[in-house]
């Protein structure tokens, strides 16, 4: 289909080795892989971490890491140009160029000591495409162009002094101002929240409709199908599927394929089943009996049909095992003040999980902590079993320890490395004097066989298992003293997308076995759904809708959750129209949470009328 | 801003009082006094005995009879405010404020010397050890900076008197008259921080080649040495910075070793010899002197942090 296009480069067996550790063992991360690339074309290379997906395009570029070599292939440019055998000074005339690289993260891939000025400009003067202040100006142009608002003021800018979004797209802007025939984006919006997410790939389909070729490595589906035309499926090192972009999801044929989209947890999945059976149907030896997620059936155990509307939703009040009234959190940090959380009240009802979303600082976290207990809160009361957080007595909160705990994002980094497995999670039995010495450890075995860790691995440390087993390990340790409540903080926003839908499925499991209390927090709207009786959505410290899940997933009503309903990406379905404005803060001092329907609660502002907007 | 010095500026005066404090004090604990020591080391002849007389009336002079150990204290405390610290008892003829703005400049001018010809070298050779890490250049540069880090100073002095003026007379052998004089004593006192400072420097440079904005640099398609100056060097000085400042403000102090080896008039000899004959104004002066001196560069030092790192600069807010 582009054979009249230009072929702008055409990979052929490249191999990538890395020697590792001590004992210079040899891996080899990229296995001969092959692809091309037209002009104007938009190909996407996906697979999980530790596929080879970055070090592959990398190498391209002669960015591989001091201790990995090329070892085979050629990769064309222009169809004469080897950029793998080329001189450096040949390949330095090229990147930054012809072919420009944008990276994950805008915060650490711009200078810190750098103005934007200096970064917009000196590859310009390098491939000596002009002079200094047409330079100048074509940086403030390009700026300007990428959305960033007053760009000859912000040019002075350091990057810090920007915020998120701005500085992303500052960096899409240094990689742009060149006007590059091939843009490679590394997991562009990776860091990013999802409505940004949504901001930055229109920036890049706009820049792709405007001719320039693109390479984007993610490992998300719908990133991935928002913009690409092509995909590359990698796994181990290898490309196990090549096909265009509607072919690879309607008719992947490669297991490892169907398995990735099989796993892609998204927003409606919950609603809309037989689109997932799809895909499925089409591979005969499908992944049936290890495929993560069997859509739907986490869903039939404890969470309410949706049909009643808000029937189950609205339990006897001595069910309310944790109480939130009129909560706030404000920290004084050096600059200023942060209202991190304002006016939440929430109720959470024994065996219910009630999802909490929002971008990243909107004061999901803090309420999780305050919640565990972990700071005071600044004013409004958190009431366990009836009584008050602040003024329990040591013994008392001792006991909330016991019966509520949590499981973080970075299961790494919250499992004591020096401690083996077993030890981890006999750990808080210790601390509550559960049991003697042989009990603790009988416990903590078939704790690890409830989460599907083999407890023969028991004495052996955290670092020996995958992030997804150490997940798991984190999950058992927060079960071993049969809490009551479990809090969830991104638990699974740090793994691939099949292990995350093995947690999830976990969870699910773990939740209708035991009737955990769960308070789960993603930034991820299909994971909420997908776990969720009851979701609370968050921004600047506020609540602004609170309702059953199937409720708010059909009928936002609050400008923001449509917003963020509005950005996801979903892979199965084409996005929805997305408006770049933010909408209007409806939430200050004088809103209010207003029931709009049984147990659908919408921030208003005092006064506004109370009809209910169309839908 | 101005609470930012103000805040500095107490610390800065009771960490001076500190010092100050403890420094009488160990010196009162101290076995002996000046008056019992120079009797001893000059064997109390007559022209001794002379000499005790005169120290002990200039004493009682300024500090009077028989007067307690804390009146003493604050005393010399008032002189040290007013830049009037009277006598030294060591060299009764002059006074301490005067030994140290005579003495000073000849130690300041041989620090700032030696530290920026260690910075000199230190940076090249830290950078390329770092750009070729773990190879034989980087292990043989390496293994120079240890042996140049176990080799104290008086050493080094007599090795470079042995060669340049024993073997080849290139160079005056001490003294204080001109540019000559220096260049001996510049490069003995150069080598320990020349070691300790490329150290500092390749790892700070290794450190800064694996951010990511530095292969942004590379995939910009800039030059080597752009990137490695502009990206690289400018981002591994921040920390070098904190360790210059305290060996720049040591070397000040002065080195009893080389000023005497080669007949250096700084503030070394004055500053060791006070501690050693008891002789508590020029001890308590030299060593509030040298603690100001600390104090400055540190000061100096969060300066030019702000200059290098703009993350710092109070002044600027996120916008």
């Amino acid at each position: 289909m582009s054979a009249e296009r230009e072929r702008l480069l055409e990979v052929r067996d490249l191999q990538v080795r890395f020697k590792m550790g001590k004992k210079q063992t040899e891996l080899v991360a990229v296995n001969n892989i092959s692809y091309d690339l037209h002009a104007g074309e938009a190909l996407a290379i996906v697979g999980e971490s530790g596929s080879g997906k970055s070090v592959g395009v990398r190498a391209l570029l002669g960015l591989t890491a001091e201790n990995g070599k090329v070892t085979n292939g050629t990769a064309l440019y222009k169809g004469e140009q080897n950029l793998l055998t080329m001189s450096q000074g040949r390949l330095n005339r090229l990147r930054g160029k012809d072919i420009a690289m944008v990276f994950q993260d805008a915060m650490q891939s711009l200078n810190p000591t750098l103005t934007l000025e200096t970064q917009l400009i000196e590859h310009q003067i390098w491939h000596r495409l002009c002079d200094h202040t047409t330079a100048r100006k074509r940086a403030i142009e390009m700026l300007g162009k990428m959305g960033i608002p007053k760009p000859e003021q912000r040019i002075h800018a350091y990057p810090f002094e920007l915020s998120g979004g701005l500085r992303q797209r500052a960096m899409i802007a240094m990689a742009m101002v060149t006007n590059p025939v091939l843009l490679i984006a590394d997991e562009p919006t990776t860091a990013v929240d999802v409505t940004l997410q949504r901001q930055i790939l229109d920036l890049l389909a706009d820049i792709k409709a405007e001719g320039t070729a693109m390479i984007m490595i993610t490992h998300d589906l719908g990133v991935a199908r928002d913009l690409c035309d092509r995909v590359e499926v990698m796994n181990n090192g290898e490309i196990v599927e090549s096909t265009d972009m509607t072919n690879f999801l309607s008719n992947a044929q490669h297991p490892y394929s169907q398995k990735l989209l099989a796993a892609t947890v998204e927003v409606g999945d919950v609603v809309d089943e037989p689109d997932n059976g799809d895909v499925k149907a089409s591979g005969e030896d499908g992944p049936s009996d290890e495929a993560p997620v069997q859509s739907g059936s986490v869903q039939s155990g404890s969470v309410q049909n949706g049909s009643g509307e808000g029937g189950s939703t609205a339990p006897e009040p001595a069910d309310v095992v944790l109480k939130a009234v009129s909560v706030s959190k404000t920290f004084h940090p050096k600059s200023g003040v942060v209202h991190a959380v304002r006016d939440v009240s929430l109720d959470l009802h024994r065996g219910e999980t009630i999802g909490l979303v929002g971008e990243s600082g909107s004061g999901k976290s803090t309420l999780a902590r305050i919640f565990l207990d972990l700071i005071p809160v600044t004013d409004g009361v958190v009431e366990f079993g009836g009584k008050d957080l602040v003024q329990m007595k040591p013994a008392e909160r001792q006991d909330l320890r016991h019966d509520m705990q949590a499981v973080f994002q970075n299961a790494t980094g919250s499992l004591l490395p020096h401690y083996t497995v077993l030890d981890n999670v006999i750990e808080p039995l210790n601390i509550h004097h559960v049991g003697d010495p042989a009990s603790r450890k009988a416990r903590a075995k078939e704790l690890l066989t409830k989460v599907g860790v083999d407890p023969k691995r028991g004495h052996q440390y955290p670092r020996q298992f995958s992030g997804g087993q150490q997940q798991r390990i984190a999950t058992a340790r927060a079960l071993a003293l049969d809490p009551e409540i479990l809090v969830c903080d991104e638990p699974t926003s740090a793994l691939d997308v099949s292990v995350q839908a093995q947690i999830l499925d976990l969870f699910a499991d773990l939740r209708s076995e035991l009737g955990l209390t769960c308070l789960f927090i993603s930034h991820n709207l299909a994971v909420i759904e997908k776990v969720s009786d009851r979701v609370a959505v968050m921004r600047h410290g506020w609540i602004v809708e609170l309702a059953p899940t199937k409720e708010l997933f059909n009928n936002p009503q609050h400008p923001y959750t449509r917003q963020l309903l509005n950005a996801v990406l979903p892979v199965r379905r084409d996005p929805q129209q997305f408006d770049n404005a933010v909408p209007e803060p409806t939430e200050d001092e004088n809103s209010e949470l207003v029931e709009i329907a049984p147990g659908h609660l919408v921030r208003q502002s005092i006064g506004a009328a109370t009809e209910v907007p169309a839908a | 801003m101005v609470r930012f010095t103000v805040h500095r500026l107490v610390r800065a005066i009771i960490t001076l009082v500190m010092v100050s404090l403890l420094t009488f004090v160990l010196l009162q604990l101290a076995p002996g006094n000046f008056a019992d020591l120079s009797a001893i080391t000059s064997g109390a002849t007559m022209t001794a005995q002379g000499q005790r007389d005169e120290v002990m009336s200039s004493f009682t002079a300024r500090y009077g009879d028989q007067v307690p150990a804390w009146q003493q204290y604050l005393i010399f405390m008032k002189g040290a405010v007013t830049w009037d610290m009277g006598p030294s008892y060591k060299y009764p003829s002059l006074t301490v404020e005067g030994i140290i703005a005579g003495a000073f400049p000849v130690s300041a001018t041989i620090a700032v010397l030696a530290v920026a010809l260690a910075l000199l070298v230190a940076v090249p050779i830290g950078v390329l050890a770092a750009r070729r890490r773990n190879g034989w250049l980087d292990n043989l540069l390496m293994f120079l900076v240890t042996i140049g880090n176990s080799v104290p100073n008086y050493l080094m002095g007599a090795f470079l008197l042995i060669i340049l003026v024993g073997r080849l007379n290139l160079l005056p052998s001490g003294g204080w008259d001109g540019p000559l004089n220096m260049v001996m004593p510049v490069i003995a006192l150069a080598i320990g921080p020349m070691a300790v400072l490329a150290r500092y420097v390749r790892s700070a440079v290794i450190e800064t080649l694996r951010e990511e904005y530095v292969t942004t640099a590379i995939a910009k398609g800039g030059p080597g040495r752009t990137i490695m100056v502009r990206h690289v060097l400018r981002n591994s000085l921040i920390p070098v910075v904190t360790v210059v400042g305290p060996i720049v403000a040591s070397l000040m102090a002065g080195t009893v070793f080389i000023e005497t080896m080669f007949r250096i008039p700084g503030l070394g000899q004055y500053f060791t010899g006070a501690a050693t004959s008891r002789d508590m104004p020029l001890l308590m002066g030299t060593t509030l002197f040298f603690a100001a001196l600390l104090v400055i560069t540190n000061v100096v030092v969060d300066v030019s942090y702000g200059i290098l790192d703009p993350r710092t600069r109070m002044e600027r807010r996120p916008a």
